[in-house]
């Protein structure tokens, strides 16, 4: 195999179609805790829309000083289109 | 994608999608018709190149001014972290373009990133400056084609964790094509940073793990990290597509344990039987010897996880706090306090979804008393879903 055909073959989308199976996992587990009588679902329940910035409440404690920056964070948002997921089984898909 | 400010004592919370050719596609035919980790295509899918598929969903990390948010097949996607706008898809090098890359890469104290993006039996070996400028990127044999979620490196060695989670065919969806050959152990790759071609093969026990801790080489070469790893690979495997269909099967947690690889070609596995996944550390020590390991935790094999831990590795004691059953706890990320230098001598700061107040948390930890509780806790008016991975980024 060359250069090129390689490159070729690894960008093929034959290849590509990964979503981490940690996602997999994580919603396999909370619907485990369903079936036991606890109500998981909203941590994986889809977002319909973007949130604005706003202003969190603090419940409890105080902001140490010297603490000061942004949490990035990423995820799925959309992981339960019934579509994907009555049909084909996915689970994280935006 | 989702950014929590601290600032002034204050914390907000902003969530926003990436704005990537699959949602676009998803959205434009009012379905998931893009293919995934456990779907077909469908009609209405526009796939040319794997980066037509990317859902950018997995991590971010800071690069430069920017973020990039990652998948693992293909390419990273430039986010504003000003208001987490999409500013496109990052063609690393144009000879190089939608090749895959992965969501774990790890940074060197002195800026520069490694990572692999992986396709079967192949890898891209890929080292990037701290601007995102790629200074190379090599491809290189695997001696077996497993899933690669995550790898780990040293100051001198890129260590690939190769699992007996083998691809055996092009099948699709794309998790069938692996298959679990528990008989053949795992494989560990160790390459030498200057000459990729210089290359031990390290044989362990088997088992299964989506992610490792940074690793390093103690004063006699010995390599050593720490992995968070189950029996097998159920969970990715069967798990999460069974219990759609109404018959899911319990699986065990991820546990941590250490291993080592001496230069002797002598390799070790050493579980602590601490439930444990996203395993984190104080990054100031990246590569180099640490005593902790930061981590998710839960007191028995259920669903998720309710707690943080931090452990000792010279102790092996663990400093826990357990939320208790009403919180879904997502993974620490921790930040040193200003003019600090001893490790863990900061903030664990972590998100949780508060089951019984329905809402978003954040929650920040001495990192050094974890078990003394949240030092303080902020909640949102609404809840997200459960996020994988992210990055503090010090104001």
């Amino acid at each position: 195999m060359n250069r090129r055909d390689l490159l070729s073959r690894l960008a093929a989308v034959a290849a590509a179609p990964i979503l981490a199976p940690e996602l997999t996992h994580a919603a396999a587990q909370m619907e485990a805790a369903a079936a036991a009588g606890v109500d998981w679902s909203l941590a994986f329940a889809d977002l319909d829309a973007d949130h604005a910035p706003a202003a969190m409440r603090l419940v409890s404690g105080r902001c140490p000083e010297g603490l000061s920056g942004v949490l990035y964070r990423n995820g799925p948002g959309n992981s339960a289109a019934p579509e994907a997921t009555l049909a084909t089984g996915s689970m994280a898909t935006g | 994608m989702r950014a929590f400010r601290i600032d002034g004592g204050g914390a907000r919370l902003q969530a926003r999608f990436v704005d990537t050719p699959k949602r676009r596609a998803d959205i434009a035919a009012g379905a998931v018709v893009t293919p995934g980790f456990g779907t077909v295509q469908k009609p209405g899918a526009r796939v040319q190149t794997a980066d037509d598929t990317n859902a950018a969903n997995i991590s971010v990390m800071t690069v430069g001014d920017k973020l990039w948010a990652l998948w693992e097949a293909g390419s990273p996607t430039v986010i504003d972290p000003a208001d987490l706008s999409t500013e496109g898809q990052h063609t690393l090098r144009a000879d190089m373009a939608h090749m895959p890359f992965l969501a774990h890469p790890r940074r060197e104290p002195g800026g520069d990133v490694w990572n692999l993006g992986v396709s079967g039996s192949k890898a891209v070996v890929w080292r990037l400056a701290s601007d995102g400028t790629v200074r190379a990127a090599d491809v290189i044999d695997l001696p077996r084609a497993s899933y690669v979620h995550d790898f780990s490196t040293t100051a001198r060695h890129l260590v690939i964790i190769l699992q007996p989670l083998i691809q055996d065919g092009a099948t699709l969806p794309f998790i069938d094509g692996f298959a679990w050959k528990p008989d053949q152990g795992v494989q560990v790759l160790v390459l030498d940073k200057t000459d990729l071609s210089a290359r031990r093969v390290y044989e362990l026990p088997t088992f299964f793990a989506f992610h490792y801790g940074s690793a390093w080489e103690d004063a006699g070469g010995t390599i050593r990290f720490d992995v968070c790893a189950s029996p097998t690979p159920d969970f990715a495997t069967r798990g999460g597509r069974e219990v759609l269909r109404g018959a899911w099967t319990p699986t065990k947690q991820t546990r941590l344990a250490a291993i080592s690889l001496a230069t002797n070609g002598k390799a070790s596995f050493e579980p602590t039987g601490v439930v444990a996944e996203f395993p984190r550390a104080d990054g100031r020590f990246n590569e180099r010897a640490r005593r902790f390991s930061i981590h998710a935790t839960a007191d028995h094999d259920g669903p998720l996880f309710h707690g943080l831990a931090t452990h000792d590795w010279t102790t092996d004691r663990s400093d826990a706090f357990d939320f208790g059953a009403t919180h879904m706890v997502e993974e620490a990320v921790f930040t040193p306090r200003p003019g600090g230098t001893t490790e863990l001598d900061g903030w664990l700061v972590a998100p949780s979804v508060n089951l019984a107040a329905r809402a978003t948390e954040l929650h920040v930890f001495d990192a050094r008393h974890v078990s003394d509780g949240p030092v303080c806790t902020w909640r949102a008016d609404y809840a997200l879903p459960v996020s994988l991975h992210g990055v503090f980024a010090a104001i």
